[in-house]
Parts: structure tokens; sequence; C-alpha cells
């Protein structure tokens, strides 16, 4: 009874979430996903992942999941984004939306991936279509026109190298309408140290404008809670997120501490058959 | 008067030797018949010419040469075949063998051995020398654009007070760029005696020109060696001085050059000094040399005003709409006399401003301008008498350089301080715009321009950070304007631009001081080449131990129209 208790509760919350207009920051932060660096844990299973970059779950698994994240504390930039992930065999599938920003300023994502992945590896492709609502409006009121729609597609894989070693990279935008993209995520490895204990490190990468990004994270498990801290980038920054388990239920939050621009917070829900 | 003490150092950099002309041209000129040589000529004494001006011949030869036939032309370097006759020689006029002949006005002294007044020209000139024979001898300064005005290359123009003197006295190598050299004026004399230094005119230089009070600024100068013979090491002393308008002089440094000096060594000096007070002063270098054969040029001074200038520039008009002239509008800080101020832009281009009689008030508002009447046409509602017309006006550059300006208006004192200068960008100024200084010391574009009028004030901020449009097109020149409103009434603060993955991209204004409410207009440029997307503009701002950052969203297009 407990359980379906929770499992009615999480349902309710979800259904809360989509009150608003349905969303999704794809590309960013969720609790377990350390921002620009890209660190994607290998047991991610909300579908976030393979709508991020590509690489898919390990597992099979049926979930919806749902975000809120608040950029940099500012009240103008959150994101919303709700997921399904479902697979089968060796059959990954996502599909989600997500909206950030406001009415103003900001844009909204619907996104789909699909791929294959069993014990040893994994491959994906996702595909994005982004528009803002305020371009349309604007255009319709005689404003500047400018591109309010963008459409891109990238991919990933995953590869595990040798036991408890696992190799991943991604691309989020090998294609898109609003011209080429370089990789946006470094690849990265991770390493099982032990019972729950898991490492897992970026590699250096420089895009276009001479920025060099690496990340270094470590996730401890202690069922039901999973501890998850890292740091990356520069100006460097840290981050912190706890989760826990139960009944299918899965619920997370986390904060990332930029030196300047301040404090981003995330929280998520995940229910999953 | 308490001693200000004053750091000194000193460095040294030998320079090259002067260039010397083809092997042709040294065959040709001057030519070998003559005996008789233009030694010096003084073509621009300080002050007024009348009276001062000579030109100095020396026999180099064995025999006594005969001056009678002998023409002095001066020559008008803006057209060909500009000579006019200034002198000729008497029978009975003649030159001993080593000795010198002067001719020149009523004033030089020692006197000279025939008095004329010459009206010689400031250059690109010349002066010819016409011998009865037929052969002749030109000596031309500055940048001349017909070959028969110089003989080689034609030699520097010197600064005002200071002669061409060819060193060693007679030498001949073929080139007047070669024979000659500016120096102190020796009618009748030698132009190179045994032990001798001297300041190269014109060469001291401050930096930065106009310091703040009780911080280092450089003062630079160039020395030479113009004797023949080698100075030794510490044998040079180098003394600087400052005089303030009451007339007291406090020494600020006292030091020796460490190198040998060969004859004809330029050496850069270059002094680390502090003054405490605001205000002017004139700061002179005093070269010291035992058994000196010759002490002028030891001697220079500039002025040097410390802290704020006479006045501040607080709007330009480099863009005016057609049938408005351009103008600089500035303001008094202490009472001054316009007349006779200079106004400069980058490129060198310089007019004086021409404002007899006038005085301006401490904090009264003037403008400068290109055409005078043409403004007071133009703006009728003008106040006629605070605004004056500069001439030639040194046209304003529209378009931006490499370094992101597109041009520096500099306005001068009649003696050459620096009243204030202004380095600005026409990225963000739309046509028939100007820039004018707000309250709080930025720089903002202005359409229409306002011409004696004070800055307009900035209307109260909802909110910390504000930018102007949320959507920037800088692909299409468009300016970013942003306001801010800072807890303080004064603080440092900077803008700065980074991606939504908390990377910096740009900085859009440095760190400087700011009044607590203001407002920054970013350059197109600060946005070029940033790809489209969602970015965070960044104020980061403190105040004593205090300090704040300020976030607002930025939509940047990238793409062109």
């Amino acid at each position: 009874v407990r359980a379906r208790l929770v499992r009615w509760a999480a349902a309710a919350a979800l259904l809360a979430g989509l009150a608003p207009p349905p969303a999704l920051a794809f590309e960013f932060v969720s609790p377990e996903r350390l921002g620009a660096a890209g660190i994607v844990w290998p047991d991610k299973d909300d579908g976030s992942g393979l709508l991020e970059a590509g690489p898919p779950a390990e597992q099979p698994q049926l979930a919806i999941g749902a975000t809120h994240t608040q950029w940099f504390g500012l009240r103008q930039l959150a994101s919303r984004s709700l997921t399904l992930a479902a697979g089968r065999r060796g059959w990954r599938a996502a599909a989600g939306v997500a909206a950030t920003g406001d009415a103003d300023l900001g844009w909204r994502t619907l996104a789909a991936g699909g791929g294959v992945a069993n014990v040893s590896g994994g491959a994906g492709l996702c595909a994005r279509a982004r528009d803002e609502p305020s371009s349309a409006r604007q255009i319709a009121v005689g404003g500047s026109p400018f591109r309010g729609a963008e459409y891109s597609a990238g991919g990933g894989a995953w590869v595990r190298a040798a036991p408890g070693l696992r190799l991943s990279a991604g691309a989020a935008r090998l294609w898109s309408s609003a011209g080429a993209s370089l990789p946006e995520d470094a690849p990265q490895a991770s390493l099982h140290l032990g019972e729950g204990a898991l490492v897992a490190a970026g590699a250096c990468r420089q895009d276009g404008r001479g920025h060099r990004e690496w990340a270094l994270a470590l996730r401890v498990a202690a069922p039901p809670l999973r501890i998850y801290t890292g740091a990356y980038g520069a100006p460097l920054r840290t981050t912190f997120a706890l989760a826990w388990e139960g009944a299918g239920v899965w619920v997370a939050g986390a904060a990332e501490l930029h030196p300047v621009l301040g404090t981003t917070t995330s929280a998520a829900l995940r229910w999953r058959w | 008067v308490p001693l200000r003490r004053a750091r000194a150092s000193l460095t040294a950099l030998a320079f090259a030797g002067l260039a010397v002309c083809s092997p042709r041209a040294q065959a040709q000129c001057p030519p070998p018949g003559p005996p008789a040589l233009i030694n010096e000529v003084l073509f621009d004494p300080s002050g007024a010419d009348a009276g001062l001006e000579f030109v100095e011949l020396i026999n180099s030869a064995a025999a006594v040469v005969s001056l009678a036939g002998l023409r002095i032309e001066a020559g008008d370097g803006s057209g060909p075949g500009r000579f006019t006759l200034r002198w000729e020689g008497a029978a009975g006029d003649t030159l001993a063998p080593g000795r010198r002949f002067v001719v020149g006005g009523a004033m030089v002294s020692p006197a000279p051995d025939r008095v004329v007044e010459l009206g010689l020209q400031n250059g690109p000139d010349a002066l010819r020398l016409v011998w009865p024979d037929g052969a002749t001898e030109v000596l031309g300064w500055g940048a001349h654009e017909h070959a028969e005005y110089f003989c080689g290359a034609p030699a520097p123009d010197p600064a005002s007070g200071f002669s061409l003197v060819r060193r060693p006295d007679g030498v001949r190598r073929g080139s007047n760029a070669a024979d000659f050299e500016p120096a102190t004026p020796s009618p009748g004399g030698p132009n190179q005696v045994g032990r001798d230094v001297a300041l190269v005119p014109g060469t001291l230089r401050i930096a930065p020109e106009r310091p703040a009070p009780g911080t280092s600024f450089t003062l630079e100068a160039a020395l030479a060696s113009l004797g023949s013979q080698a100075l030794g090491a510490r044998e040079v002393g180098v003394r600087a001085a400052a005089r303030e308008p009451d007339g007291r002089e406090t020494p600020l440094a006292d030091t020796h050059i460490d190198h040998e000096l060969a004859p004809g060594d330029t050496l850069r000096i270059s002094l680390a000094l502090a003054w405490p007070d605001p205000g002017k002063l004139w700061l002179r270098v005093d070269l010291a040399l035992a058994d000196n054969h010759r002490p002028e040029g030891d001697r220079d001074s500039i002025p040097l005003r410390v802290g704020p200038g006479l006045l501040e520039i607080t709007e330009i008009q480099f863009r005016p709409e057609p049938g408005e002239p351009e103008w600089v509008e500035l303001r008094a800080r202490e009472p001054l006399a316009p007349d006779g101020w200079r106004i400069l832009d980058a490129g060198g281009g310089s007019g004086r401003v021409e404002a007899p009689g006038a005085r301006l008030e401490a904090e009264s508002l003037a403008v400068i301008t290109q055409d005078r009447a043409a403004l007071l046409a133009r703006r009728p509602a003008l106040d006629g008498a605070r605004v004056w017309q500069a001439a030639p006006w040194p046209a304003l550059n529209n378009t931006d350089g490499p370094d992101g300006f597109a041009d520096r208006v500099t306005l001068r004192e009649p003696d050459g301080t620096l009243g204030d200068a202004v380095a600005y960008s026409g990225d963000s100024v739309p046509a028939g715009g100007s820039l004018e200084r707000g309250a709080d010391g930025e720089w903002r574009p202005l359409p229409g321009g306002s011409p004696l009028a004070p800055p307009r004030p900035l209307p109260p901020l909802a909110g910390r950070l504000l930018l102007a449009p949320s959507r920037w097109h800088p692909a299409r020149g468009a300016p970013l304007v942003v306001g801010y409103a800072l807890p303080w009434p004064r603080a440092r603060a900077a803008l700065e631009l980074y991606d939504l993955r908390g990377r910096r991209q740009a900085h859009l204004v440095s760190e400087r001081d700011v009044t607590g409410r203001g407002e920054w207009t970013v350059g197109s440029a600060g946005g070029r080449g940033l790809p489209s997307g969602y970015y965070l503009v960044v104020l980061r701002a403190r105040s004593g131990t205090e300090e704040m950052v300020e976030r607002t969203v930025l939509r940047i297009e990238a793409e062109a129209p």
C-alpha cells in the first residue's frame, strides 16, 4: 500500500508539472549531470542522456521523468522538462519536451532519440526541434525578423572497454539548421571503484573560441541514497547532488556553484516500471 | 619648500648613424667648385622672426674667396622655380681661409658681417647660393616634392628656435640630410667643438602626459654628443627640476650617464618622477659636463599639468547631418582664455582656436567648430559668444580603425600643455548623432547632438541592470545600451558576457570608476563573432569591501541583415 501511495504521489506531481507549458533543456544540468562538462552517468535511465547527446541507457526500462532547473538563481531563466524513456531487449527510445525562459526570452524544445545497447556498449541518435515563442510574435507585430526555429541532430556511443571501465562520447549538434557546431561534450570515461562507487572523468576539449573543458566526478551509492559530486571547467564550477529511490520512484536535488554567476539548482522526479 | 622626493632612473639607447645619400648624389652635390659653403642657417627663430634670421658661410679652402656677385636666394618649396633674391655680395666682400661670414638680421648676436632682413620661410623650403660663374649650392629642409629645392635628401625641419648646422664645419658628405642637423644657433662660431653635449631639440616627452598627483610619470629626452671628442662614462650629468608658477624650483632628479659617448652618439634617457600637488609647472632638464666647450643646448623645459586639465571635452560631433559642421563641446574647470588653444586629431591635423579677447568662466560650456557661421545658421538658438572656430579644422574620422577607435580629439593650451584628450569609437553613433559625456563620465550616443547643453540626466532605473534591446543584433551594427544602478554613489564596475554554460565570452566594459547610476553603450564589435543564442550579461561592481554581481539574460542574433 505504501509503495502504491508513493507511485500515485509521483504521478500527481508529474501531472502538476505538465500544467505549465511542458519543458526541457536537455543540453544542460540535471541532478545527475555535471553541467557543461557533460558527464552522463551510465545508469541514467530517464532518457535525457539519449536526448542530450545520443548515448543510450545500458538497461532497458520504461520511465517517465520531470525536472525543474533554476539557472544561476535567475527567475527569468528556468527550465522545465518532461521525458519518456522505453526499452526492449537491445532497443532504446526516448522522447521529451522542454521549455526554458519566459514569453519574452525563452525557447521550447521537442526531442526524440533512439539507439541500441547491451552490456558491452551502445550507440544512439537524437534529433531536436527548438523554437522561440516570442520570435513569431515579434514578427507579427512588425519587429525585426530573426531565426526563430532550429533543427539539430546528433549522436553518441559508449563502450565497456574493460571490466568496470566505460568510455563514452557524444555530440548533440552534428548537424544543425543554424550552422555547423562543434561537439558540445567532452569524451569521457567512467570507472567503477567498488561496491556502489563510481568515478567519472571528462577529457579536455577546446571549442571554436578557445575554451577548454574538463570534468571530474564521483558517485557513491548507499541504497536508497546516491550522492554525486564533481567539478569542471574554467571558471571552476562545482556540483553536489543527492538522490533517493524507492518503490519505483526516484527523487533528486542538485546544486551547481559558479564563482561569478551564482548557484544553479535543479530538482527531478522519475517514475519507472 | 619641502623637498619632494623623486625617483630617477636612466636608460640609454644608441642611435644609428645618419643616412648618407647615393654615390651619384655625392658626386653631384654640393658642387666641387666654390670653396665657400652654407655652414649654418636659422630660418625659424623663437617668437617673431624679424631681425633674428641669419645665414653663415664658411671658407674651407686655403685662399681668400671673393663674395662679390654671390647671390643668396630663398626658395619657396610649394611650387617649382620659386627662388627669390635675399642678398647679393658687393665688391670688397671677401672671406678669408677658415673664416665665417654671417649675413643676417639686425638682432643677430654677435652682429653679422652684413645686416639684411632675409625673410626665410619655415619649410618645406630652401636656401640657394648662386655664384657669379653659375655654380650653385642648395640647402633644403622639410619634405619636398621638387628636386630643385634640395641636394641628395632634404635636411630635417628643426623645431622653432633651432638652426640647421653643417657638422663638422665645412664637411661635404653629398646630401643635405647627411651634412646638416638641428642645433642651437651659433652665428659666426664653430658648429662643432671638442667637448659638447646637448639635448636634442624637441625630444622632451612626458608619459602619461597628465599624471595624477603623487603618481609616477616618465620624463624622456634624447641627448647627443656633438663635439669631436669622446665623453667617458659618468662624465655627463642629468638633472631635472620643477618650477612652479610662483617661481619656486624643486630638484627632482640628479644622476649621470653610465655610458661612454662617441662623437655623434645619441642617447635616449628616461627619468621616473612624481609630483604631489595638482596644478601646472615646468619641468627643466639640465645636462652637466665638465669643460663643456659649448653650453648652449644643455637645457630644455616642458610644461606639465598634474591632475585634471583646465577643461574637459564633453561632446563630440564627428558625424553631423548635411549642412552642419563638425564641432566639439568643452567645459571649463577654471576660468580660461580660449584664444590660441589648439585642437588636434590622431592623424596630426591641428587647428588654432580663434577667439581673441574671449574668456570662459568656470563650469561654462563652449563649442569649437569647423565653421562657426554654418553652425550658428543651423542652430540659431546657440549663444554665439561661446561658439568659436578653429582653423584649419582637423577633420574627425567616423569609422573605427583596427584599434577600435575612429579618432582622438585633443585640446592643448597655447604653450602645448594638454587640456584634455578623448579617443572615441564611431561604431555606435548614428548619422547626425554626437557622443556626449554623461555626468557619470561615460560617453553615450546622443541623436542630434546638444551643443552648449548639459548632459541629459538619466531616468531612474527599474532594477539594478537593464538592457536595451534584450535581443541584440550586433551583425547589423546595433549598439547595446546597458543601464545600471548601484547601491553606492561611486564604485568600480565592469561588464562581462557569459554563455549559459558559464564560460566568459567577452569583456564588454573593462573595469573602471563609475557613479551609482549610469549607462554604457556597447558597440556592436563587442558581440560580433558570437553565435546566436542566449547569454548572461554580468555586472560586477565593488565599493570598498563590498561587492555585488548582477546578471540578466541577453539574446544575441548573429545573422547579418
